[in-house]
């Protein structure tokens, strides 16, 4: 009887535990309202990778860089790959005794072909030589190699080498590959009347610690040295009379990116030009064409102004040591000198261009002075300023956001209401849309079943903002829409602007928001973890 | 744990089970002032507030529906309790020679493991848990004097106690050194959620206090602190017209534990204005720039925790028992309970013992107070074999007879062997 007690009392235990199990996760609907975020938003936060900049009068005005063409060091010229092969023999046999010289001094040059380039002296911002000996000598020989006219640190370069001894025929053999990063070359030759070439000496003598050895004239010491993959990082010398046809072609310009339709007129616009010379070269350059594209259209405006096909002379930039003064031209594009107004009224969101540059037009004045650093290349870019007084009209920005919203098991928002509030502070109203679109970026739906319009802010006689206006606008989401949310990985935002006033321009000032702010009224199911 | 915490907290629990000193001095069928050993085990849940239907859904996992909610919805009061107690343990007790020159001193000694979870909570912190604050739009939520408290130690007591005289009172006092495992305690005296009308913005103004022992080291081994308690027991009989009678009173758990520096402690007293998380551009309206802020690092932005030593004292529970043996088979005992330091409301109650023979007895328990409201008993205590005796029952059970509309449930056992 005691031990069945016992076991009934064991039986209690084993009971309350086995019946615990794994605890589950219970799960229940509740209904709940949520700010989720909330915003002040600036013009700066709705034109995404502009520059702006306030005026005096706290409006404000894009400013807007864009880099046309950059001419660049190996459109001038390349150092190619090159081989030297020095092959030495005796003529007849000798018996040369431990540290007695085979090869005295021989000194070798190499003469680059640049193509119309004469390059005096070049420092190598990276590259190599390979260096391989191969020697039919019974003996092990030593090797001083070294190119004299490359220093780094005012110290030529030089290294020594030991070649194991041939066995029968089969030669020994030293390889190996030396950087040659940062070191100045001269290129004028073992006698300084050269350009464009580099020598190399080698010595060899046997063995100190080795024994006599007879050289026979089949004997032969084969050197290869192989300057690859140079590229320098300064030079100097005559670069040559070359044109250079550039173009037709295009670069991208993203201000508009986001821009899908509608129009913007904007009353001003400053635009320029701007060639930057930091080469040590006169250049003569002629545009030949300068357009707006938009692709979205198929619109395309040529540029109309006096530097199109006009020749435009550039000096040469100046150095100092290591400092160099680049030389600038301006080409300013006005309102009243250009059509670059309806330039950039075409919305663009690529520029074309064909050009022409003439290097060295008068020759060889510099007395192969010419220099040009790797990291300052010649560019022409366009610089704008583009105040935001302007009309936009039904102008349509589209962007796509990721999303990742996560469904956890039954931890889920099933339905329910986002109010989003917009006050407005800004004189333009704002047409809202969002899309849901599949991985092929289709739009599959939308957030909103109408469009739904974010009031302007009310203005002035002066067309400035008086006081925000609040707009409210309710979004129902049902299950299935919020279903297909989760399954979502992007959305597509679609605004579309028109400003207040119209024809009127009207300037955006700095002071200006709007404040934003998402609310969720929502059925969730919350599942404890 | 954790899951086990809500759970408890969900959960309602309560007991007039014995005191644990009181167990030692049990004399149904047994010779208390004999050696004897005895192993015991209780629990007990119950709440005036949770239905056993919606706890038990609740720990077996599933949707909780609209009805159940509701039916729970209807029991809820401004102010609701919930309690649960968890032990085991084994005890010894053995007649000294003599002790300070007396006779019929006995000592004893006993090891338990202690579980104990209690919480206060009102109306409005259940309707918006189960039912969301959307409700609420323009009013405010109210959870003042919401109280919760977990705690689990280990407990080694020695003691004496006097040994049966049937004329003569009995007393005895228990010392314990108690090892600290877990601790929770979570104390807003004030504690307002306001929704606003349209929803742009939350406003939570709480003065709040927290506790929590290391959260590294959880479970039976843990040893996050170490104190003391004392028990004591005292009976006296007496004559009435009705027969004989017994006085009882005892206190049980009458101290601290003193909990080391790595527990986390908050003290806050801020109103927090929510509108919604901050974004810098129509850009950042997305999942991975607000979903990335994990709810750990909110709640460390707007509530650090501390960590430091923190000690409290534990859930003290008096007892007091009046017993009249109307004659060999029948005694009536009244009786009132209470759980100082507990969220507990003072429970009165009457008890009767049936001694059908020299060998079994039969309890019946009808009360009222403690963590739920009416409680129905039944026990038994059975000799088995010539010196073994065992007490088993429950103390509540309209959770098992009334899952729907009740919650009290429990179980206790306890084997005694005399030499």
């Amino acid at each position: 009887m005691t031990k069945t007690a016992v076991l009934l009392f064991l039986l209690f235990f084993v009971l309350f535990f086995s019946c615990r199990k794994e605890i589950g996760k219970p799960f229940w609907d509740t209904q709940l309202l949520a700010p989720l975020v909330n915003s002040s938003l600036d013009i700066n936060n709705l034109l995404p990778d502009s520059i702006l900049q306030a005026n005096a009068d706290s409006s404000l005005k894009i400013v807007f860089q864009n880099d046309i063409y950059n001419l660049s060091m190996d459109t001038l010229f390349k150092i190619p790959d090159t081989t030297v092969r020095q092959i030495y023999t005796i003529p007849f046999p000798v018996t040369f005794i431990p540290g007695q010289q085979v090869i005295s001094n021989s000194q070798s040059e190499t003469t680059y072909n640049l193509q119309g380039v004469q390059l005096r002296t070049t420092t190598i911002k990276s590259g190599f030589v390979h260096y391989q000996i191969k020697s039919l000598i019974k003996e092990r020989t030593n090797y001083i190699y070294s190119i004299p006219c490359a220093k780094l640190n005012g110290v030529p370069f030089t290294v020594n080498v030991s070649v194991p001894r041939a066995v029968g025929n089969l030669a020994g053999v030293y390889d190996q590959t030396y950087d040659l990063s940062g070191y100045i070359f001269d290129l004028t030759g073992i006698y300084h009347n050269k350009v464009n070439t580099l020598y190399t000496s080698s010595s060899a003598m046997v063995d100190s610690l080795g024994q006599p050895v007879l050289i026979n004239n089949t004997d032969s010491l084969i050197i290869n040295n192989t300057f690859h993959d140079i590229i320098p990082s300064y030079a100097k010398g005559y670069f040559g009379q070359k044109t250079f046809d550039i173009g037709p072609s295009e670069t991208k310009f993203a201000l508009f990116n986001r821009i899908v339709d509608g129009t913007l007129q904007l009353e001003d616009i400053n635009f320029n030009l701007k060639i930057e010379n930091p080469i040590g070269l006169d250049v003569r350059v002629y545009f030949n064409n300068l357009s707006s594209i938009n692709s979205r259209t198929g619109n395309s405006i040529n540029l109309s102004n006096s530097i199109i096909g006009s020749a435009t002379n550039i000096d040469r930039a100046s150095e100092n040591g290591w400092n160099v003064f680049p030389v600038v031209a301006n080409f300013p594009l006005t309102v009243s000198n250009s059509n670059i107004k309806q330039m950039i009224e075409n919305l663009p969101d690529k520029f074309g261009y064909s050009m022409q540059l003439i290097a060295n037009p008068l020759g060889n004045i510099s007395g192969s002075n010419d220099f040009i650093y790797s990291d300052k290349l010649m560019k022409a870019q366009m610089d704008m300023e583009i105040p935001l007084s302007l009309v936009a009209t039904n102008l349509t920005l589209v962007d796509t956001m990721t999303l990742n919203i996560s469904n956890s098991g039954n931890q889920d928002v099933k339905s329910g209401t986002i109010t989003l509030f917009a006050d407005n502070g800004f004189p333009f109203d704002a047409a809202l849309q969002i899309y849901l679109l599949n991985d092929a970026n289709s739009i599959v739906d939308s957030i909103f079943a109408n469009t739904n319009t974010i009031d302007e802010a009310p203005i002035n006689s002066n067309l400035r903002v008086i006081h925000k206006k609040l707009t409210k606008i309710a979004i129902p989401i049902n299950e299935n829409k919020m279903n297909l949310l989760y399954n979502t990985k992007k959305l597509m935002l679609k605004i579309k602007f028109n400003t207040s006033a119209q024809p009127a321009y009207i300037k955006i000032y700095s002071e200006y928001t709007i404040d934003v702010k998402l609310v969720a009224d929502f059925n969730y199911t919350v599942q404890l973890k | 744990m954790k899951r086990l915490f809500i759970l408890f907290f969900i959960l309602s629990f309560t007991t007039i089970t014995k005191a644990q000193i009181a167990t030692i001095f049990a004399d149904d069928f047994i010779d208390s002032a004999k050696t004897h050993i005895g192993i015991c085990g209780n629990y007990d849940l119950n709440s005036n507030a949770f239905t056993t239907s919606f706890l038990a859904k609740f720990y077996t996992s599933g949707y909780i529906g609209t009805d159940l909610k509701n039916s729970v919805l209807s029991r809820v009061k401004n102010i609701n309790r919930v309690g649960a107690n968890f032990n085991y343990g084994i005890y010894a007790a053995f007649k000294l020679d003599s002790f300070n020159h007396k006779k019929n001193v006995s000592a004893f000694f006993s090891i338990r493991d202690r579980f104990h979870f209690d919480a206060q909570f009102s109306k409005d912190l259940y309707k918006v848990g189960f039912y969301g604050n959307s409700q609420y739009a323009g009013k405010n939520a109210n959870f003042n004097d919401f109280s919760l408290n977990m705690i689990r130690y280990q407990q080694f007591q020695i003691g004496l106690f006097s040994a049966k005289l049937d004329s003569a009172a009995r007393w005895g006092i228990g010392l314990s050194f108690l090892k600290g495992g877990q601790y929770l305690s979570l104390l807003a005296k004030k504690a307002e959620l306001f929704t606003s009308e349209d929803g742009q913005y939350i406003d939570f103004n709480t003065d709040l206090y927290v506790a929590k022992s290391d959260p590294a080291h959880k479970g039976f081994g843990a040893f996050n602190g170490y104190g003391a308690s004392v028990d004591i027991y005292f009976e006296a009989p007496f004559q009435t017209r009705l027969g004989d009678s017994k006085l009882r009173v005892s206190v049980a758990d009458i101290g601290f534990i003193g909990f080391n520096k790595q527990t986390l402690t908050l003290k806050q007293d801020s109103l927090f204005h929510y509108t919604g998380f901050k974004i810098n551009s129509f850009y950042d309206l997305q999942d991975s720039t607000i979903g990335n802020t994990s709810k750990d690092s909110i709640i460390n932005s707007i509530a650090p925790l501390k960590k430091q030593s923190f000690s409290t004292t534990l859930p003290a529970i008096f007892d007091l028992t009046f017993e009249t043996h109307f004659n060999k088979h029948f005694y009536l005992i009244e009786g009132i309970r209470n759980i100082f330091n507990g969220n507990y409301k003072l429970m009165a109650y009457v008890k009767g013992n049936f001694y059908f023979n020299s060998g079994f007895m039969l309890s019946t328990t009808f009360g009222y107070g403690g963590y739920g409201n009416y409680i129905y008993g039944i026990g038994i205590a059975a000799k088995l074999g010539k010196d073994a005796v065992v007490y088993a029952g429950s103390n509540n059970l309209e959770g098992y007879i009334m899952p729907k509309k009740t919650c009290g449930q429990g179980a206790y056992i306890t084997l005694v062997k005399q030499f």
